[in-house]
């Protein structure tokens, strides 16, 4: 293991590699503190490049981009109550509320460093409970990996955004893309069109280019002329220390926050955002600050923004690594960038799943130390992002446009070096602008586009090994603990939506007893 | 407008809407079915490459035609409960239009948390002024858009022929300016932006971009 240890250190500290992190960790800085850019259209950006990559630096970009946008998101929430990606939404009025009051940059320092510690415990989780469950997915045959990925699939429908019914439709829409090309039986053309470059199935990464990054750039070149929005005056200087004190008084909400986001994220499907909504939810409604001795109202509220914002902000990180669990273990992704990583992995030649922990440990230990490290870099390049927000925020809209649309052609364009990909990426762009539109969430088309090969190989796999009998897959012992899981999944809708209401009274009936002796 | 009203009105357009989506799905699922089914199977009775197409065809028309009718059913309930509250006399407006847009599984905590005494937007210093308002009005938001998928079919047409650069730089100035950003900003993000991305896939990367005009430079 210490051999292991050694040479991912190696790995990890070839010039490359650190330069890639540097880069990476910029370029997530920026894209995750401009309003609507979210980390997933980072990640679809970076993979043309992750492409020219080793596996270690590929990694090391992704990780690092995305630990790095999901804390600069918090960074337009506080300056204009817009939310940079969507797991800074749930404290965005929390955040631009201390902003209003002059303590701005302290709401950001706490999220950063609640980020940092959410982010590392996450990490810790991922070094301990992946292997545990890399082991029992030895024990897995077709069967067993069948309903792991149907729970995925489960799971990515049910936290869909809006409705699950047309969180359903998304999927199978991803269901659809993912049958395109020569089936796994008989090797016949499916949805291929006369096309033989189609043989081989929709490319990933135009896919992805397409459904994030194009679309953004559609839905920009289309909208409505808004109001230009008046960035706030900060303070950035002196903001170290109220930024620990704050930290240090909210220590057990950090610590509750990122067991919820490592658990959360974990779940196959779910991911930071759900995480930070879920962490925001129990932070408010459990919340003991109340107006009296010394404290006034105000005070009081921004003490309970400060509290939720560290709830919530180390929920999000932990999400973002421990999303990496399923991933590692089960080759089935936590989240839309788990599942970029997955398609990057696998045109590495690298297949998540147990064999990485049996085969490729340096790779694998590799990527546990670029968590760790990326984490680490989180805190001085956020508070040194902090410093300079106001003019990050200013990069123009328009010229930002342009540079994506130049990267994505020639990203999609150096997957193959034809234009079929430019196609694909236009076909992909407009489906997601349309998708948006219509209330329907993208990431179930992406799990579904990552996850159908699966899913398919692994039935048609079972039912030919068996001549047809399908009582294998309900009558195993771990299928039937499967079962039992994408049963609860389902189940557990009606009772998510009531813990939900539930939560939400309590928030009410708290602020309303808050305010009270306020106002008296 | 009483509160009743308001609420039935939000979820007419949503309706609209899914049923469109509703449609086009199970028209998608219609598509795929017998598609699945016309492919070979392995043998009599045992389908092959159809079985997922078909499977998944299914499941389209399925939720295709459930989304607007729980849509529909959701719809007819709020109004009902939205009645029956106004006979009560105990409905608001406020309450009726959070009912309205209330989802399955809306998470708490998106309420607007004000406090007694928070500094009002309007008094807020400013530092500067973020470019968010790069939207046009009118007809000019489809030309926009005409302008960036018919620059992108441009690009697929003339860049054998005139070489990644130019194209990729004209692309990029088309967009930009369409955006209402300056002349100059939109020729230096057109000329810099080709020529970085020429210079990094080219030669550190080393993929062939066309060259078109310019092969042999």
């Amino acid at each position: 293991m210490i051999q292991d240890v050694e040479s991912a250190l190696l790995l990890v500290a070839d010039p490359t590699t650190i330069l890639i992190v540097v880069l990476s960790a910029v370029f997530g800085l920026v894209i995750g503190a401009l309003p609507g850019m979210t980390a997933t259209l980072a990640a679809a950006l970076l993979v043309p490049f992750t492409f020219f990559l080793d596996p270690v630096p590929a990694i090391a970009a992704i990780i690092t981009m995305s630990a790095m946008a999901i804390f600069a998101g918090d960074i337009p929430s506080a300056l204009l109550r817009i939310p940079g990606t969507p797991s800074s939404a749930a404290y965005t009025e929390d955040a631009f509320a201390l902003t209003r009051n002059g303590k701005g940059t302290i709401g950001l320092g706490v999220s950063l460093v609640a980020s940092v510690l959410g982010g590392l415990f996450g990490s810790v989780l991922l070094i301990f409970v992946s292997p545990i469950l890399g082991e029992f997915a030895l024990r897995f045959t077709s069967y067993e990996y069948f309903w792991v990925a149907v729970l995925g699939l489960t799971a990515a429908v049910i936290v869909s955004k809006g409705s699950q019914l047309k969180g359903g439709i998304a999927l199978m829409v991803g269901l659809l893309v993912s049958t395109v090309g020569l089936d796994v039986t008989l090797g016949h053309p499916r949805f291929t069109f006369g096309e033989e470059q189609l043989y081989r199935g929709v490319d990933f990464i135009a896919a992805m280019i397409g459904l994030f990054g194009l679309s953004e750039v559609l839905r920009a070149v289309t909208a409505r002329r808004g109001d230009s929005m008046p960035i706030p005056k900060t303070e950035g200087r002196g903001t170290i220390g109220p930024t620990l004190r704050g930290i240090w008084r909210n220590k057990v909400r950090v610590g509750s926050g990122s067991v919820i986001g490592g658990v959360v994220g974990a779940l196959p499907g779910a991911g930071a955002d759900i995480a930070a909504w879920i962490a925001y939810a129990v932070t408010r409604s459990t919340s003991r600050i109340r107006p009296g001795r010394g404290r006034s109202g105000k005070e009081a509220a921004d003490d309970q923004r400060i509290e939720a914002i560290s709830g919530a902000s180390s929920a999000n990180n932990a999400g973002i690594a421990s999303a990496y669990v399923p991933t590692l273990a089960f080759g089935i992704p936590g989240d839309t960038i788990t599942a970029i990583l997955i398609g990057v992995l696998l045109v590495k030649g690298i297949t998540p799943g147990p064999d990485l922990f049996l085969y490729q440990t340096d790779t694998l230990y590799s990527l546990y130390i670029i968590f760790i490290v990326a984490n680490l870099l989180l805190l001085p390049l956020g508070f040194l992002l902090i410093r300079v927000s106001g003019m990050v925020l200013r990069i123009p809209r328009s010229i930002l446009m342009g540079l994506i649309v130049a990267i994505s052609i020639c990203g999609a364009f150096a997957i193959n070096n034809g234009y079929l990909e430019i196609g694909l990426v236009v076909l992909f762009g407009v489906m997601g602008y349309l998708f948006e539109k219509g209330g329907i969430p993208l990431a179930p088309v992406v799990l579904g586009i990552v996850l159908g090969p699966i899913v398919e190989r692994n039935f048609m796999q079972s039912v030919i090994k068996t001549n047809w009998d399908l009582t294998q897959f309900f009558t195993r012992p771990i299928s039937a603990v499967l079962i039992v899981l994408v049963v609860l999944a389902i189940a557990s809708v009606p009772l998510m939506g009531w813990l939900g209401r539930r939560a939400e009274r309590t928030v009410a009936r708290r602020e309303a007893e808050s305010r009270t002796p306020a106002g008296a | 407008m009483t509160a009743a009203d308001q609420a039935a009105t939000a979820p007419r357009g949503t309706l609209r809407q899914n049923l469109l989506i509703g449609g086009l799905s199970v028209l998608a699922g219609a598509i795929v079915i017998p598609y699945g089914a016309s492919m070979p199977y392995i043998r009599e009775g045992i389908p092959g490459p159809g079985l997922f197409p078909m499977m998944i065809g299914g499941l389209l028309v399925l939720f295709g035609v459930l989304l607007p009718l729980s849509t529909w059913i959701g719809a007819r309930r709020e109004g009902h409960r939205l009645r029956r509250a106004g006979v009560d006399g105990t409905a608001s407006g406020a309450e009726a239009e959070s009912s309205a847009e209330s989802d399955a599984f809306a998470l708490p905590g998106a309420a607007v948390q004000e406090a007694d005494g928070d500094t009002p937007v309007e008094a807020l210093e400013t530092a500067g002024v973020m470019d968010t308002d790069v939207g046009s009005d009118g007809a000019r938001r489809w030309i926009n858009g005409a302008i960036l998928l018919g620059g992108i079919l441009a690009y697929v047409l003339l860049a054998p022929v005139l070489g990644f650069p130019i194209t990729m730089a004209l692309l990029v100035i088309a967009i930009v300016r369409s955006l209402r950003a300056s002349w100059l900003a939109a020729v230096l993000t057109g000329v810099l932006a080709s020529l970085g991305l020429w210079g990094l896939f080219e030669q550190v990367l080393l993929v062939q971009l066309p060259d078109g005009l310019i092969r042999g430079f």
